[in-house]
């Protein structure tokens, strides 16, 4: 007689920048949802749970993923901890909690993969964001990729500490996320309380059946020569069209002949052009995929 | 089944790496896998041991070397060696490779515990210059010795914790510096140290990948102290070439990487191809066979991906070097890095 395969166990990734809210979130579930619960964490400091590879707290269960690089070498010792979790502690609900500065793509890509399958079934992917801060934080190149892509991957966003702004800047907040991840599934929470349980893959399709979206690139360039007036039309039309790849959000000062140097925002596929009055370098910088650097650097006639 | 032949080799692994040095082409390209704790595992000793005994590291690394026959020696255990010298501490595992502890750093004033290191005394640095020399003395006349260090970003980012380091590089520029230049000067000394020993030293910097740093913290935080470091690598180096590691997607930084002025890159998630074509005629190329396929593939598909990914690099003006994307897993079959090595064989021969 042959044993019927173990249950993939349920798990969440839980993925937000530093202060945003992961560890409340995870506790509160925790209080919650009570015995049986797993949970994979980058480090054991912010839930104060001390040493050891794996600990017994109340019930739960909590194991420290071994490095906390974002290095690819590291992949393979958080699937083994995982297999470790699955057949050890064989919880009803795995929540796994990488560094603040892991891309959620990757983490997808690995619990995702068919190596797990038989392991782990991933029903969602939440980041948290902090409403006090995420406008400053997702300005391009203020951080590498790993911030928007957070955001751009996640099937639901709670927008944590609304308790803590107003009702412009929230709004401000979910305009911005809808610009990076159009159609992302957001909710509003305060003390990373959420309100039932997250959708399952209803942003995308089903997680298994995901196929995995190209990585996001950032380009820079330092545009040369002034532009004309027909000159920058055609950046703006060539832009628009997705000449350059399709752009999530840009930001640059663009040399006009006769008018000096012009501020750029390129938001939701949408061109703002404003006049600066101090002086500034001339510099632009694309987010968003499939981004044609070379192009870009042709139309300005120089590379970066 | 590989597909062809594995020819013989007619240079030795010292003269295969002088070729790139002398702008020359070698009978076949060089095949750099990054081979350091599983170094361990060839020696049969538990990595933890091995890490932190000079003598076990330097037989481990010249064991590996002799089973594979690897172009490159490569001292490593983690990228927190120089931080751990500076006083971060470290978990030790007896079977991986340690891991931060608490950063040293948990106060912006704490800096001032921050210390730089002594190279003959400080942490596991005479480990590894112990092990350095080992191999030097022992295989030196036959392959390049290499022993490796973590960029002052990354070094950084251990003293602190990267998500607050990350945090730090906006909220705390100026402090940000000067823990910088701290890092630089350690690296400096220690590379000074590398060189003194006929070995050639390399700088890792994975924490300035595209994913963690944009193009604009790349020239703010990264270049300019990895600039000094190539700086001094060309000044002191005798005419070794300046070489970086940058793990991940570095793709966005390419630009600020070039001004940094290192004359080989080894890269991990990027297309070669690509790769090449930034790199024109003044970067010889290193990669990037996936780690993590060292490891769950069979030779067969690693055999298949080094040969996609030698069809991309050949032909690099500077030259093109197979390896790893990043470290060769702990637990990688020997048959593996076998294959990756005879792809370099197979697919990178300039003797026909």
């Amino acid at each position: 007689m042959t044993s019927s395969p173990p249950i993939p166990v349920a798990t969440w990734l839980v993925s937000g920048f530093l202060g945003a809210g992961k560890t409340t979130f995870i506790l509160d579930q925790l209080q919650r949802k009570g015995a049986g619960i797993a949970v994979l964490v980058n480090e054991f400091g912010e839930l104060g749970i001390d040493g050891a590879l794996i600990r017994e707290k109340g019930g739960i269960d909590v194991v420290e993923m071994p490095g906390g690089c974002i290095c690819c070498s590291q992949k393979d010792g958080v699937a083994e901890s995982i297999r470790l979790i699955a057949s050890q502690l064989k919880p009803k609900l795995l929540l796994v909690e990488p560094s603040g500065i892991a891309e959620t793509s990757e983490l997808i890509g690995l619990l995702a993969a068919p190596a797990l399958a038989e392991v782990i079934r991933l029903d969602a992917a939440i980041t948290v964001v902090d409403a006090e801060t995420f406008l400053e934080y997702s300005e391009p190149e203020l951080f590498g990729t790993f911030f928007l892509d957070q955001i751009l991957h996640a099937d639901l966003v709670l927008v944590n500490k609304t308790d803590l702004v107003d009702a412009d800047q929230l709004s401000a907040v979910e305009r911005r996320i809808a610009e990076i991840a159009p159609g992302a599934m957001l909710q509003r929470t305060a003390f990373c309380r959420m309100e039932g349980e997250p959708p399952k893959g209803s942003r995308l399709p089903a997680v298994a059946e995901r196929s995995p979206l190209p990585p996001m690139e950032c380009v820079s360039v330092s545009p040369g020569a002034e532009l004309t007036e027909p000159e920058l039309e055609r950046f703006l039309e060539w832009l628009s069209r997705g000449g350059f790849g399709r752009v999530l959000r840009g930001k640059g000062f663009l040399p006009v002949l006769g008018q000096g140097c012009l501020n750029l925002q390129v938001v939701s596929g949408r061109s703002m052009l404003t006049p600066i009055l101090t002086e500034a370098s001339p510099r632009l910088t694309l987010i968003g995929y499939d981004l044609d650097g070379a192009a870009l650097r042709a139309f300005f006639g120089r590379s970066a | 089944m590989e597909s062809l032949a594995v020819p013989a080799d007619s240079q030795n692994s010292l003269e295969r790496v002088l070729c790139y040095l002398q702008g020359v082409n070698p009978q076949r390209i060089a095949c750099f896998p990054l081979i350091l704790n599983h170094a361990a595992k060839v020696l049969g000793v538990p990595v933890g041991t091995c890490i932190r005994d000079a003598e076990l590291l330097g037989k481990a690394h010249v064991a590996a070397y002799r089973r594979y026959g690897n172009d490159l020696i490569t001292f490593l255990s983690t990228t927190s060696t120089l931080a751990e010298a500076m006083g971060q501490k470290m978990d030790f595992l007896e079977h991986d490779a340690p891991q931060l502890a608490e950063p040293l750093i948990k106060e912006l004033d704490d800096i001032k515990r921050v210390r730089l290191p002594d190279c003959a005394r400080d942490g596991r640095l005479p480990v590894y210059l112990q092990a350095t020399e080992y191999a030097v003395a022992e295989v030196g006349s036959e392959v390049c010795v290499s022993t490796l260090l973590a960029g002052p970003f990354t070094t950084a980012a251990a003293l602190r914790g990267a998500d607050v380091f990350v945090r730090d590089l906006y909220k705390n520029k100026e402090w940000v510096h000067e823990l910088l230049e701290l890092c630089c000067q350690a690296g400096i000394d220690f590379i000074d140290q590398i060189l003194a020993r006929k070995s050639l030293p390399i700088i890792v910097e994975p924490i300035g990948s595209g994913s963690l740093v944009s193009p604009r913290t790349f020239r703010e935080f990264v270049g300019p102290y990895l600039k000094r470091m190539s700086d001094h690598i060309h000044a002191k180096g005798g005419g070794l070439p300046a070489v970086l590691h940058i793990c991940g997607k570095t793709k966005p930084n390419w630009g600020p990487m070039r001004e940094a002025e290192w004359d080989i890159w080894s890269l991990d998630g990027v297309d070669m191809a690509e790769a090449r074509e930034f790199a024109g005629d003044r970067v010889c190329l290193v990669g990037n066979v996936t780690p993590a396929n060292l490891l769950k593939n069979s030779p067969e598909e690693i055999d298949a991906e080094a040969r996609i990914v030698c069809a991309k690099g050949m032909g690099s003006p500077r030259g093109f070097i197979l390896g790893s994307g990043c470290e060769v897993p702990i637990n990688a079959p020997g048959e593996n890095l076998d294959a990756l090595i005879n792809a370099a064989r197979k697919y990178g021969r300039f003797d026909r």
